[in-house]
């Protein structure tokens, strides 16, 4: 199969392209084109890659077309398009700027050059004496950089190798590029393992990224978090190969950052001294090797019940737990409805599930409610209020919670959750509020609403009885039922759930008017918080003005000091100077008589 | 000469006061002294921050292990205090900072090799290596003279150290010796044009390469010859009837020098 890549002026492909084709063994990938040896120029020619190429073939054999130009595998960080910061580190003096004729340009034009005239020739070794003669420039820079491209086998890799090669055999870290003429400046590298295992997934590989340095603190610090590339990478090659010693790693290994698919075992990171450290990130493979992000029900229950047991320790968790990592544990326990109360309280994994169920039901609901558009105009909640009367006038928090948690309805859970936040004043406005709002939206419910308030009309507390309260809700379940279609099946399914309660039979309108109020409590809990922050504000700012008007003073007060200094300075200096005025005016009267006398 | 007042030990990273502009500050020293018809003549580098007393060492042992009569050890120890003293003449002068690209040409023999080079040199880079260039060069070229290396760096070491004198001079009195100024003359003059040259391709054509014209390639190529005995025979006696002449020439140069100053 062949394929036609355009290449640009640059006369190389992207280092990821390996990406582009499947590679068979050891062969590399091929890039020829009809290239000017002579002129030494890079054409916009189309390059052909052979992926096929027979990979048996050795250089030995081929006779003389076919040429092979190898670098090693650690070099595969080199890419003749852009320079590396490897290479900006170790020969910093291009780059510094301080110089006009030694500019990043002149490096990459020399290094590249150096290349280009090896790869002419890549049978034979090239030689610095060969080289200075064509470049200009100081002979020192040109031997630097010549030895630079030698020490990394950018040139001359061929030449060195060559005796090793035929001891070795086949299995050797170089990429082999078998090709009919001289290739301009185009290279792939990635070792062949690495080829192999990505080729499993072709669609996955785009070219490299941009150049990113991390530090030291970014490969540690994530060091604990699964590495997004490397599961995926997990999920391709199922397992991590060592690009270096070819040793399968299970728990631990560096991943490259700039080329995906360069991974490093441990041992490898810590003895190659060849490898940018930097470049290279640590992922650690976390136990289980199932990683999709879907819990099922049973994972879900042992994940509660870790957590019940075990409480804060994640790593017991995880494991108890078994198919999901730690990480994973905490972020779907974050995730889970009313985590704070199982925090603290004793809380069956059953009702949970319901409540999660609920909440998608709710969020159906809310849409139903159309949305009484302002926050600020808030609702109802009879359960509320009712607890609220059971208490006798305004209770303490705690209490007020109480009655309301023991409710089995998960609405009203929450909804006690959250105006236990507010303090009662707010919570029975806010309950005010939203009975008005839904009676002008529903006239059904205000008259339900109606009939049910009467009694206790300006107060806070509105009661009702439970009786009563289940009769308007059996009403008003069918009136809404006829009336209203799009109440549709999570609705209702609440609806079952909470008439089977026996105590409270909350309708359709009563839990609108429950989140109503959740919502408009939440609503005066943040203007609350707003308010307090804003005051806090302010406060701050009048320290920090203070401290302004406090520097300016002592700053003041130091140029007056000064200012005295200076004018006692100023009066001494001319009472000195008047001294030696008088001493001068002396000497030379003392002169002028001594000369005459 | 004067005796060195300034001590050495002139620090690369901080100090920008005369030194050899290369890695190591080695001073070429150049020895050619005679003694009743018995001719001692060397090439070698010396580090100026060694003590004086190494100086008599040095020629103590070197009379020794080559059977010179005992009267060289004092002209050798002469000489090398000579050279030594002159370079420590210069250490309290600042040098030129900067890029300062010359070419440096060599054309000399060792034994019956003949190298002829040409190539740029850059005086401000102070991590050049002469030394290392000319094994590299010997190594590229396969040439097996163990002596050709050490005497390629060594002609690089006078040139840059000539260069770095005349650097520092201007605005004092060139103390470089009629000799060597007279040896070095042409050299000088080819290669200040070849700066300019280079500076001005720098400036002119922001499209200037770092690749050299191809035409250009030949001149910088390092050319070897290698001879028969018979041709270094009679190069050595060439060699050395032109010596005489020279020598002749100096001695008159001097009388009339002298005549000329005394007249003054």
């Amino acid at each position: 199969m062949d394929m036609m890549l355009p290449v640009g002026v640059g006369g190389c492909l992207p280092a990821a392209s390996g990406g582009l084709l499947p590679v068979s063994d050891t062969a590399g990938l091929v890039s020829t084109s009809p290239v000017d040896a002579q002129t030494n120029e890079t054409h916009d020619s189309p390059i052909k890659n052979e992926e096929d190429a027979p990979e048996s073939v050795p250089v030995q054999e081929a006779p003389s077309e076919k040429i092979t130009y190898r670098i090693p595998s650690y070099a595969e960080w080199f890419s003749s398009d852009k320079i590396h910061f490897i290479e900006r580190r170790a020969l910093p003096e291009f780059f510094d700027g301080k110089s006009l004729s030694r500019t990043p340009k002149v490096y990459k034009e020399s290094r590249d050059f150096i290349i280009n005239k090896y790869k002419e020739q890549p049978e034979r070794a090239l030689t610095y004496t060969e080289i200075r003669k064509m470049l200009v420039g100081d002979v020192n820079l040109i031997r630097k950089i010549f030895d630079y491209v030698e020490y990394w086998g950018l040139i001359n890799f061929h030449t060195a190798n060559e005796n090793k090669q035929k001891e070795i055999g086949t299995e050797s870290g170089a990429v082999q590029f078998p090709t009919e003429t001289i290739p301009s400046g185009i290279r792939i590298v990635y070792p062949s393992k690495i080829l192999r295992a990505k080729a499993q997934k072709p669609s996955k590989e785009g070219p490299s990224g941009i150049i990113n340095m991390p530090s030291y603190m970014d490969i540690f610090t994530n060091s604990n978090l699964l590495n997004v590339t490397g599961s995926e990478l997990t999920a391709i090659t199922g397992s991590q190969i060592c690009s270096n010693c070819g040793i399968d790693n299970q728990s631990k290994w560096f991943e490259n950052r700039e080329k995906e698919g360069s991974i490093l075992c441990e041992a490898c990171f810590t003895a190659g001294d060849k490898f940018l450290k930097e470049d290279f990130t640590l992922v650690e493979s976390v136990g289980g090797s199932k990683r999709n992000s879907v819990w099922t029900k049973e994972e879900v229950l042992s994940l509660l019940e870790a957590i019940a047991t075990h409480g804060n320790n994640w790593d017991d968790v995880a494991s108890k737990v078994g198919t999901k990592s730690k990480a994973e544990c905490i972020m779907y326990f974050m995730k889970l409805p009313f985590g704070d109360q199982f925090c603290n309280g004793n809380v069956e994994p059953d009702s949970l599930i319901t409540s999660r169920s609920t909440t998608d039901s709710l969020k159906i609901d809310q849409r139903n409610t159309n949305n009484n558009v302002e926050f600020v105009g808030v609702h109802d909640n009879e359960e509320l209020l009712e607890s609220v009367e059971d208490a006798e006038g305004p209770p303490n928090k705690a209490r007020r919670l109480n009655p309301l948690a023991d409710s089995s309805h998960p609405i009203l859970d929450q909804v006690a959750f959250l105006s236990a936040m507010v303090g009662p004043r707010v919570a029975a406005a806010a309950a005010h509020a939203s009975l008005l709002a839904i009676s002008e939206e529903d006239p059904v419910a205000a008259q339900f609403l109606s009939a049910a308030q009467p009694s206790q009309k300006e107060s806070i507390q509105i009661t009702s009885t439970s009786k009563d309260n289940s009769k308007m809700n059996e009403e008003q379940k069918e009136e809404t039922g006829s009336r209203n279609e799009q109440n549709s099946q999570p609705l209702r399914a609440v609806d079952a759930d909470t008439t089977s309660t026996k105590d409270h039979l909350p309708s359709t309108t009563q839990i609108r008017a429950a989140i109503a109020t959740a919502l408009g409590a939440v609503a005066g809990n943040a203007k609350l918080l707003a308010d307090q922050e804003e005051r806090e504000t302010e406060h701050l700012m009048a320290i920090i003005l203070e401290n302004q008007l406090k520097k300016l003073d002592s700053k003041v007060q130091h140029f007056e000091e000064l200012e005295h200094l200076l004018n006692v300075e100023h009066v001494y200096v001319e009472r000195t100077q008047t001294y030696i005025l008088a001493d001068s005016i002396r000497f030379s009267n003392f002169n002028y008589t001594s000369r005459r006398g | 000469m004067k005796g060195g007042t300034h001590h050495g030990g002139t620090n690369k990273s901080t100090s920008v006061k005369f030194r050899m502009p290369t890695a190591e500050n080695l001073i070429p020293i150049r020895i050619d002294v005679e003694y009743e018809g018995q001719r001692f003549k060397d090439t070698f580098t010396w580090n100026p921050n060694e003590s004086e007393a190494e100086i008599t060492t040095f020629a103590k042992r070197t009379v020794k292990d080559l059977n010179l009569a005992v009267a060289f050890i004092p002209l050798i120890t002469q000489s090398i205090q000579a050279q030594v003293n002159e370079f420590r003449s210069y250490e309290g002068l600042d040098m030129i900072l900067g890029e300062r690209v010359h070419c440096l040409k060599l054309d000399l023999r060792v034994n019956s090799t003949i190298i002829r080079d040409q190539f740029l040199w850059d005086l401000g880079n102070f991590d050049s290596d002469p030394e290392e260039f000319a094994r590299c060069l010997c190594k590229d070229l396969e040439l097996e003279d163990p002596e050709v290396g050490p005497a390629v760096a060594f002609a690089i070491r006078e040139q840059l150290y000539e260069l770095a004198v005349l650097s520092v001079s201007s605005g004092r009195e060139t103390r470089i010796s009629k000799k060597s100024r007279r040896e070095w003359a042409l050299d000088f003059s080819q290669s200040s044009k070849a700066v300019s040259a280079f500076e001005l391709m720098k400036r002119t054509s922001s499209k200037s390469s770092a690749v050299r014209k191809r035409n250009e390639w030949d001149f910088f190529e390092p050319i070897v010859e290698i001879l028969t005995r018979e041709e270094v025979e009679a190069l050595e006696a060439r060699e050395e009837r032109n010596a005489r002449i020279k020598r002749r020439q100096e001695d008159k140069d001097d009388l009339y020098v002298n005549r000329y100053s005394r007249e003054r």
